[in-house]
């Protein structure tokens, strides 16, 4: 006769089996290796290229720019683009050398120089000496990109655009109040003149603001008025040996931002600005009359509902100084498809240059792509006395390995108290000198 | 002829002792393997990462106790065990007076209990995330609510998250938020009250106040002991609100020692240093636990004692 079923030694044994299957199956599956994929045709190099999420738009653009790459290399590379937030990109970079599969070839930020210092990265300066014209001064600017080799030789990430700062003003809040728009002889001086004739009540009753001090909040921000005066927050751009925040210059900077806020009263303190435009940005919001800010932020800001243009920074007497910065591509020295992955980032700043101008989401690197008449249609009005502006910029960019650790534990933190009105700039240069040297000179 | 079934049976007891044994390690063995993979295993790579210098990108290379000296020497590691000594000295009596408060008001008979209940249970099924991202608008200096209520009382109330001096007081406030965990464990153990020693002490003359002090509070007892734990671990360990509202600052005032270890590791990618940083905080965490257990004789009470006595 057959046993029954509900037999509890029966039951117990089917429930115990059955729990070591399934506990065996999810170990299984937590320690399998993918599956062996099929192997692709030998001559077709399939890449990863990564970047992170900007926007829908230039999003979605970026995945075009692959569309088209695959299609120029056709049965040669085929590339992937995946973008990530921007909080899970450089850990997934990271984490991708730590499992000795690096991403075939991502978009540079400073964190990429401590791949650098790390040997990680490949030399792609002979790749670029056989690209025609990229030694061309008039076709690329030879001088700001020199300081991506960081041996002093050699470039190790190939740059595709440029950027820097502009004031971006709210056209109509101008010409409501019958103000001039400001222009590139505008004086940081001046700013403040003008702030105060667009600024809309008083105390807790302020109902527009003439200024924001935008991304003057940020190091890299604040530095262009300290470099208008002759200074700097440090002696050199790579692997500085001193920090100079308590210097006449980099202070007087930063009481420009502070007393903006809280002597003058023109522009939004750290507590308003924390929530005011929180979906738009402060000068989305439309209570805000001018800012600086990045000029990555054009292709953005051409969703906002109302008129505005940008203008060169202003000058500090009669000197303009103003950051710029560089989107590129780096390659690993031990990527699986090294030539793929280098074709991939010297195709972006070269052949697909004048699609980069068409899309108005980048400003190009390569003079005729960044003076062509499709990119500064795109642009506007003000844009091309901005981009003149450029040959003067200085790189708002530090690298040392310990550069990250200087900003998250010492430069935001007491920057932010001056922001919030806590300490002075006086005080803030010295505690930054102190601590910043000390982490520098390994303490 | 009468045959001894003496040693079939003992045979066939043993067979099922072990049989028994077998299906009771395979029914243990998911719990088993995933607290070797997944807890003591990470704990010993932590353990040897911290006598390393490994930040993902570098080969693995001992350095002996050099991560720990360091530590030592940092200012920041020193303020940020300042700050979640502060927070757990004040937050975890706090969270345990207030959520027992509460726990004696829900234990009463009344219509519509229930309601209650859930309502001050709800905050601790709500994500950390969201919640933290409202008390950041709550406390805003200048358009928050509580600032806004100060000032019809004409009292001007601080810049709570900008403010050095006030930004750990605004995330302590924040921690009683979530009381609602151990104000039903509290509940729980005032359920299992005897009414009857209540009764007894009521015709003896006990006021409410004698009756809380001699006969709740030490039958609750192993609740609060069982709650303190928890909290002084859930204290030290300490992240998600100061991550969100505060990020470590203003100027380091709410830099946890979770915080400073996050920082360390995902950001400034001292992997070895962060592994350090984590078993010093598991041995601190550890040594009040123990001090906790060893106190324990001389303020909780249980039933059972009091049986064998």
């Amino acid at each position: 006769m057959s046993k029954p079923l509900n037999d509890r030694r029966r039951f117990l044994r089917l429930m115990a089996l059955g729990t070591a299957a399934v506990s065996a199956g999810v170990l299984a599956a937590c320690g399998a290796t993918t599956a062996e994929q099929p192997a692709a045709p030998a001559e077709v190099q399939k890449i990863k290229a990564l970047m992170w999420s900007n926007s829908p738009t230039l999003d979605e653009n970026f995945k075009k720019r692959a569309d088209l790459f695959n299609a120029k290399y056709k049965g040669q590379y085929e590339a992937t683009m995946e973008l990530l937030p921007w909080d899970q990109y450089w850990p997934k970079v990271d984490l991708a050398y730590a499992s000795k599969e690096p991403i075939d070839v991502y978009f540079w930020d400073v964190q990429a120089y401590g791949h650098y210092t790390q040997g990680k990265l490949k030399n792609l300066q002979d790749d670029l000496n056989k690209v025609g014209d990229f030694a061309n001064p008039d076709m690329y600017p030879q001088e700001q990109m020199a300081v991506w080799k960081f041996d002093g030789a050699n470039m190790y990430a190939i740059p595709e655009n440029i950027q820097t700062m502009a004031l971006f003003y709210n056209k109509k809040l101008f010409d409501e109040a019958g103000v001039a728009y400001p222009d590139e002889n505008t004086t940081w001086d001046d700013v403040k003149v003008i702030a105060q004739k667009l600024k809309k009540g008083d105390g807790a009753d302020v109902t527009q603001w003439g200024f924001d001090v935008g991304d003057l909040a940020v190091w890299w921000g604040s530095i262009s008025l300290a470099w208008a005066q002759g200074g700097g927050y440090f002696d050199k751009v790579v692997e500085p040996t001193k920090f100079t925040f308590s210097s006449p210059e980099a202070v007087n900077a930063l009481h420009w931002i502070q007393d903006i806020m809280y002597v003058e009263k023109l522009a939004p303190d750290s507590e308003t600005r924390s929530v005011v435009g929180q979906e738009t940005g402060i000068f989305g919001s439309g209570k805000v009359a001018m800012y600086p800010g990045g000029t990555w932020m054009i292709s953005s800001n051409a969703e906002l509902p109302f008129e505005w243009d940008v203008a060169p920074m202003p000058k500090w007497g009669d000197k303009r100084a103003m950051p710029y910065f560089f989107g590129g591509w780096v390659v690993p020295k031990d990527g699986k498809h090294s030539d793929a992955a280098t074709a991939w980032a010297i195709w972006c700043a070269t052949e697909y240059q004048a699609e980069m101008a068409n899309t108005g989401d980048w400003i190009p690197i390569r003079a005729d792509a960044r003076n062509s008449e499709a990119f500064l249609k795109a642009m506007p009005a003000g844009f091309k006395s901005v981009s003149d502006a450029i040959g003067s910029a200085q790189i708002g960019d530090v690298y040392s390995a310990k550069v990250q650790q200087i900003l998250g534990e010492v430069i935001s933190p007491t920057l932010d108290q001056v922001w919030n009105n806590k300490i002075t700039p006086e005080e803030a240069g010295k505690q930054i000198d102190e601590k910043a040297n000390k982490i520098l000179a390994g303490g | 002829m009468a045959v001894s079934t003496e040693a079939p049976k003992r045979k066939q007891a043993g067979w099922q002792a072990r049989t028994e044994a077998v299906h009771a390690y395979i029914f243990m063995s998911p719990v088993i393997l995933g607290l070797l993979l997944f807890t003591l295993g990470p704990m010993i790579i932590s353990l040897a990462l911290s006598f390393s210098d490994y930040n993902l990108l570098n080969d693995f290379k001992l350095i002996g106790i050099g991560n720990y000296t360091k530590l030592l020497q940092e200012e920041l590691f020193w303020q940020s065990l300042k700050i979640s000594a502060i927070y757990s000295v004040v937050s975890v009596p706090l969270g345990l007076v207030i959520s027992l408060f509460l726990a004696i008001l829900l234990n009463k008979k009344i219509r519509g209990i229930y309601v209650f209940r859930s309502m001050y249970y709800l905050p601790t099924v709500i994500s950390g995330v969201g919640v933290a991202m409202l008390w950041k608008w709550i406390f805003n200096g200048k358009h928050g609510i509580i600032n806004n209520l100060l000032g019809m009382l004409s009292i001007k109330g601080p810049n709570w998250l900008l403010d050095e001096q006030w930004a750990l007081v605004a995330l302590i406030i924040t921690s009683v938020w979530g009381v609602g965990g151990t104000m039903l464990i509290f509940l729980a153990g005032l359920q299992g009250i005897p009414y009857e020693l209540m009764e007894a002490a009521e015709i003896d003359g006990a006021n409410r106040w004698s009756q809380f002090r001699h006969i709740t509070l030490p039958l609750l007892s192993n609740v609060t002991f069982f709650n303190l734990v928890l909290g002084i671990i859930g204290a030290l360990q300490y992240f998600t609100d100061a991550f969100v509202i505060t990020g470590g600052g203003p100027n380091n005032a709410t830099l946890f020692i979770a915080v400073y270890l996050w920082r360390h590791a995902f950001q400034f990618l001292n992997f070895g240093y962060a592994a350090a940083i984590s078993w010093v905080l598991f041995l601190i965490v550890m040594l009040l636990t123990l001090l906790v257990f060893r106190s324990s004789p001389l303020w909780v009470f249980y039933e059972s004692e009091r049986k064998v006595k």
